[in-house]
């Protein structure tokens, strides 16, 4: 399986008056993992609704593979933070959903990747969270999507089920080869897995650093530690005092938001 | 339902003890689980039968329960009784079909699309709002007392609640799942089939389940103003000839037939929400 190149021209979208995306210009090659960091607001996951088609631009446009591209993104498959199982059907048929003829080998194979070939026949109401991420993941997977979009899947994960979870995507990206786009709030999420790290803020790109780092990749390392310290630092921007942990979206309690 | 939960996990503890006693036999034998919710029904036929005979109750006010079989048999045993229950049956089950086709279609199409609900809602509403007994003058007047009117007058009760709820089950499924749907590649029908019908389904359920309810009642109504068969013309024709026990059984058989509808819907919902964290046997 191949991944696609994705190109984007002088993106822009608009709610009303409030411009969310405001000229973004990207070029994601084949089989690259590119990760997009930005504080809540900045547009991250409108950038992500326009390439999979949800949302049409405002204005410039999106290229898959040199076409632009024009309704639903076909061969693209989303994660989103929340699993959006559907809590009728069992893991199996949620993995087979959208499948045509013959999907239930496929379906068992890719269920026992992510190491839930056990649940098959459970109801989702039953999993934990961090199982129907991986649930949701295998269902994206199955179709051997070329794009693959995650809309934070991980950040309403505790601490140890996420890094679980950044291997096992590293590692299914690294079987298959898709090109991987992946919203983070967490930095060292994204220096972790990513080939690049993309920022955005109030709409553009302000940041475009690739993470020339060796796989696997160790956190405790130096250059690692350096790297996540600069994201780190651009995304708090001068002068904007330095929390001493970078807590993701679901940490944060509703109301504040 | 918790504290039916509650009693089950009481008496399979109790039961537990028991086994040790040596009283297994006599447990496999009776399923107390399933006898329980018949106790009180049955202590107050005790009651009542009681009552008759000490004198207490006058049998013109209430016959004993053993003149109600009694009745039950008579009638049986000429085929009056389950000729009527038949006919009342067949009315209500009929009706059922018709006004609950008619309310799901529409709920569903003005669930869907927006157009049809901006069409169709307010119109509906206005209709709902007149209490569908009132039309009997009318119906009379249209269908005479044959079996239009009876059958009318169900379909209009009962449409209602499935439409209602039909409309706010659909409209209630979290977008989310509709917009999942989407990017996984289900367009129109499948994802009518796989997200938005079984997502609707418990609030419809509870549609039929009110619209069960309704169907009962309209039809005791409709049967004994304007009948000339059926349990309700059964009970009226009775009244005449001050045959109490033959009213009291026709009121008897609608709440056993009351209750075996909403056995029905039960059944429904155990085997079609089974992946409901509600439904599920613990």
């Amino acid at each position: 399986m191949q991944g696609i190149r994705l190109e984007l021209l002088g993106l822009k979208k608009k709610f009303g008056y409030a411009e969310v995306l405001r000229g973004i210009d990207l070029d994601v090659e084949p089989g690259e993992f590119v990760a997009i960091v930005g504080k809540s607001g900045c547009g991250k996951s409108t950038l992500l609704r326009l390439i999979s088609g949800l949302e049409t631009p405002s204005a410039g446009s999106v290229l898959v593979n040199g076409q632009a591209l024009s309704g639903l993104n076909q061969e693209t498959r989303m994660m989103f933070q929340d699993a959006r199982l559907l809590p009728w059907k069992r893991v199996l048929d949620n993995v087979g959903l959208g499948l045509k003829y013959g999907w239930q080998k496929r379906a068992r194979q890719v269920l026992h990747q992510v190491g839930l070939a056990e649940r098959a026949h459970d109801w989702p109401a039953v999993l934990s969270g961090g199982q129907r991420q991986r649930v949701a993941l295998a269902r994206a997977l199955v179709a051997a999507p070329s794009l693959l979009l995650l809309d934070e899947p991980l950040g309403a994960l505790d601490a140890l089920t996420r890094i679980e979870m950044q291997r096992l995507i590293e590692n299914l990206w690294q079987e298959q080869r898709f090109t991987a786009l992946l919203i983070t709030h967490d930095v060292e999420e994204a220096v972790a897995i990513a080939d690049r790290v993309v920022l955005i803020e109030n709409g553009k790109i302000v940041l475009n650093l690739p993470v020339a780092l060796p796989r696997p990749r160790h956190r405790g390392s130096a250059v690692f530690a350096s790297l996540k310290e600069e994201v780190l630092n651009r995304v708090m921007g001068q002068g904007v005092e330095v929390q001493p942990e970078f807590e993701s979206e679901a940490a944060v309690p509703l109301w504040l938001h | 339902m918790a504290e039916r939960g509650l009693g089950n996990f009481s008496l399979s503890k109790r039961q537990a003890s028991w086994n040790a006693n040596g009283f297994k036999q006599i447990l496999a034998k009776f399923n107390l689980d399933q006898l329980a919710p018949w106790g009180v029904p049955i202590l107050l036929l005790g009651v009542w039968q009681a009552l008759v005979q000490i004198g207490w109750l006058s049998t013109r006010v209430l016959p004993a329960p053993t003149d109600v079989l009694a009745a039950a048999v008579r009638l049986a045993s000429t085929g009056e009784l389950f000729n009527n229950i038949q006919i009342s049956f067949g009315r209500a089950a009929l009706g059922f079909v018709i006004g609950g086709g008619i309310g799901f279609s529409l709920g569903l199409l003005n669930g869907i699309s927006h157009l049809a609900e901006k069409l169709f809602d307010s119109s509906i509403q206005m209709v709902r709002n007149i209490p569908h007994l009132a039309m009997i003058p009318l119906v009379i007047l249209w269908f005479g007392i044959g079996e239009e009117a009876k059958l009318f007058l169900v379909a209009l009760g009962v449409s209602f609640p499935i439409y209602l709820n039909t409309f706010h089950g659909i409209r209630t499924i979290e977008p989310g799942l509709l917009e999942m749907g989407k990017v996984y590649g289900l367009r129109r029908w499948s994802l009518f089939w796989q997200i938005i019908l079984p997502g609707a389904l418990p609030s419809i359920l509870v549609g039929v389940r009110f619209s069960l309810g309704l169907m009962w009642l309209t039809l005791i109504v409709a049967e004994t103003i304007a009948a000339d068969s059926g349990i309700g013309y059964m009970a009226m024709n009775a009244r005449e000839f001050l045959q109490t026990d033959v009213v009291v059984l026709s009121i008897l058989l609608y709440a056993l037939l009351g209750k075996l509808a909403d056995q029905i819907t039960r059944v429904l919902e155990r085997r079609l929400l089974l992946w409901h964290p509600n439904y599920q046997k613990v």
